[in-house]
């Protein structure tokens, strides 16, 4: 039988489990984008963790949800993810660059 | 490549090298027909795509979109119709990678990264639904569901207020160069307040070297950054009452202000609205469609983006006062005991649960963020859920179907979790959501009778006797509702893992503990 591309895409990441529809699978992942209003927290997380260098081939982190400026909070956010992303290899979209959305069609939905 | 939404742990997790771990989905196939007719646009098959499957009962499942008619549609249209699969509750969506995709990629400079992906001819799928483009007309998502579909034609001559065009959806260079040709030389209506997100620097910079920018100004147009800023309610909320037409992806309930009515259509459809004042089947405009053509190179400047240093070990972190450090949550306790705080219905999103907009600046400081749980359903909420939790209650949520559906925004777990909420009791979940859930230690139970629901009330003091001990060897769950002296069961279909990871209190400690 043949495969869909979700079949073909999946197995070629299987570190756990088969494809089988409804069952748990682990995959490896390649990429990961994130983003400045989920993506904060996301690497205090990563640092609770005791992390030293993200592992991924890529991983980029766009700042392009909290750009209202009206207080000091969202700057400082951003300030956070600047040296965090210098501090551990993650490439970072500055704010004004525009981002999850059509930079170079790297498909995300995410707020 | 496939690209899954998650929320902000399973990412952290990810980045440290971890396995994702997702249900394996079925996959659906949309086989796509002919072509689509002048004045129909990208936007339009994927609000027919929410038409045909609707907002609930698609989780576990990828949309595989292939046939002919996919063949007749560029990257960015393909990325509209892709990005809005979320928005039915999908796993993901994806095309094939062929050689629409191979000349996108040659435009941006990236020839080299392409790769051919197609569906084997004999490959079976778990449904196959035809559409044929050249029968979709004009439509448009009324408030407050994207899966509330009507034809523009039905809701044409509504006065319109405001008109959005761009944010993650339709910000592409070939959706703003067709509004530019759509709307040159015209004014937009006195009573429409026109603004545009484009999608990204790149995108505006194109636009401007095209001088379709210059257009955009003189039609009228309030241009923003390149964000998503709209789309989440930061900024340009519209006027008390509005009828805001947008061609973003989400128009939840108190989504862009308390009181706005948000329709989502195609920058087409967005576009004669700017002119006309009113709702408008664009094909009603008696003008021809300008066909804009992908360029075979963009104009291209990636200094925006920045690279990691050479000597990380120098690199301080730099935290400012709003930075908080995220909260822990103690194990799964042996008995869950405590309070229905709050029972809600069905289709309760992540925007229900914790508010976007003028609350978005708390992210990165959950104990202030969690402030503003649930604050457009019931703002009393968050008052009793932090008496219950410092007199020692559990918190309870029941809630309907589809519970958690919309935005990611892991803070909806989050929040909760610091406010002492142990259990989620619903008819169904969303599928991120209820990841989320149990990275934070928070367990998502479903009804084991949908008509249990009714038994159950806010204020109900509820018991779930030796959680720990039932997770641990996966035993079956009974809800003690000691108000109403009645009994019922739950469902919960978790892996080994996911139940580890609950009895830990959450991923953070699990990962740490490993």
């Amino acid at each position: 039988m043949g495969k869909s591309i979700t079949q073909k895409m999946l197995e070629e990441h299987l570190v756990d489990g088969k494809f089988e529809p409804g069952k748990e699978i682990a995959i490896k992942i390649d990429q990961t984008l994130t983003q400045d209003a989920t993506g904060t927290m996301a690497y205090l997380q990563f640092e609770a963790m005791g992390m030293t260098k993200v592992k991924t081939e890529l991983s980029v982190s766009y700042i392009d949800h909290n750009t209202i400026q009206v207080d000091f909070e969202n700057a400082d956010d951003h300030r956070y993810l600047q040296s965090i992303a210098s501090k551990y290899g993650i490439l970072l979209s500055r704010a004004g660059n525009g981002g999850l959305t059509v930079i170079r069609q790297l498909q995300a939905d995410w707020e | 490549m496939i690209a899954i939404g998650a929320g902000g742990l399973d990412i952290a997790v990810a980045m440290g090298g971890e396995p994702f771990y997702l249900t394996c989905p079925k996959v659906t196939k949309i086989n796509l027909k002919g072509k689509l007719k002048p004045w129909v646009s990208a936007k339009d098959i994927v609000l027919k795509v929410l038409e045909i499957f609707t907002t609930k009962g698609n989780v576990g499942t990828v949309f595989e979109y292939g046939g002919e008619g996919a063949k007749t549609l560029s990257v960015p249209e393909r990325a509209t119709i892709t990005n809005m699969g979320a928005e039915c509750g999908v796993t993901t969506s994806v095309f094939p990678s062929d050689e629409i995709t191979k000349q996108f990629l040659k435009a941006q400079g990236r020839e080299g990264d392409w790769v051919e992906v197609n569906a084997d001819e004999d490959a079976e799928y778990d449904r196959v639904v035809d559409i044929d483009l050249s029968e979709i007309v004009p439509l448009v998502a009324y408030p407050h569901s994207p899966g509330n579909i009507k034809t523009v034609k039905e809701l044409s001559g509504m006065t319109v207020n405001q008109v959005c065009i761009g944010s993650c959806t339709n910000s592409s260079y070939k959706d703003l160069m067709t509004v530019a040709k759509i709307l040159k030389g015209k004014k937009a209506h006195p009573s429409v307040s026109f603004v545009i997100s484009p999608g990204s620097k790149q995108v505006l910079e194109n636009l401007a070297r095209e001088g379709a920018l210059a257009d955009l100004y003189s039609t009228g147009a309030r241009i923003t950054e390149a964000v998503c800023g709209f789309c989440i309610g930061n900024s340009q909320s519209p006027q008390t009452d509005a009828v805001s037409i947008r061609t973003s992806n989400r128009n939840f309930f108190g989504r862009s202000g308390k009181s706005a009515n948000l329709y989502l259509t195609s920058p087409e459809t967005a576009a004669a609205a700017v002119i006309t004042g009113k709702m408008t089947d664009p094909r009603d405009l008696g003008m021809d469609y300008p066909r804009v053509d992908m360029p075979k190179k963009f104009y291209i400047d990636d200094s925006m983006i920045l690279l990691p240093s050479d000597t990380p070990e120098q690199v301080q972190i730099y935290r400012g006062p709003n930075i908080g450090e995220p909260p822990s949550n103690p194990p799964m306790p042996a008995n869950i005991s405590g309070i229905v705080t709050i029972k809600v219905g069905d289709k309760i999103t992540t925007d229900h649960i914790i508010p976007a907009g003028s609350r978005m600046k708390y992210r990165s400081n959950v104990p202030k963020y969690s402030e503003f749980v649930f604050e457009i359903v019931d703002d009393t909420f968050y008052k009793r859920a932090v008496e219950y939790r410092d007199k020692g209650k559990h918190n309870i949520i029941v809630g309907g179907l589809s519970y958690g559906q919309g935005s990611s925004r892991e803070h909806a777990a989050l929040c909760p979790m610091f406010l002492g909420v142990k259990a989620v009791i619903a008819k169904s979940f969303e599928r991120i959501h209820s990841a989320n859930l149990i990275n934070f230690g928070i367990i998502p139970l479903t009804f084991k009778t949908e008509s249990d629901y009714e038994g159950i009330d806010s204020g109900d003091e509820i018991q779930i006797p030796n959680i720990r001990k039932a997770l641990s060897k996966n035993e079956p769950l009974i809800i003690k509702n000691l108000t109403k002296k009645k009994n019922f069961e739950v469902n919960y279909e978790l892996s080994e893992r996911q139940r580890n990871i609950l009895l830990a209190g959450g991923m953070l400690t699990y990962i740490k503990n490993k």
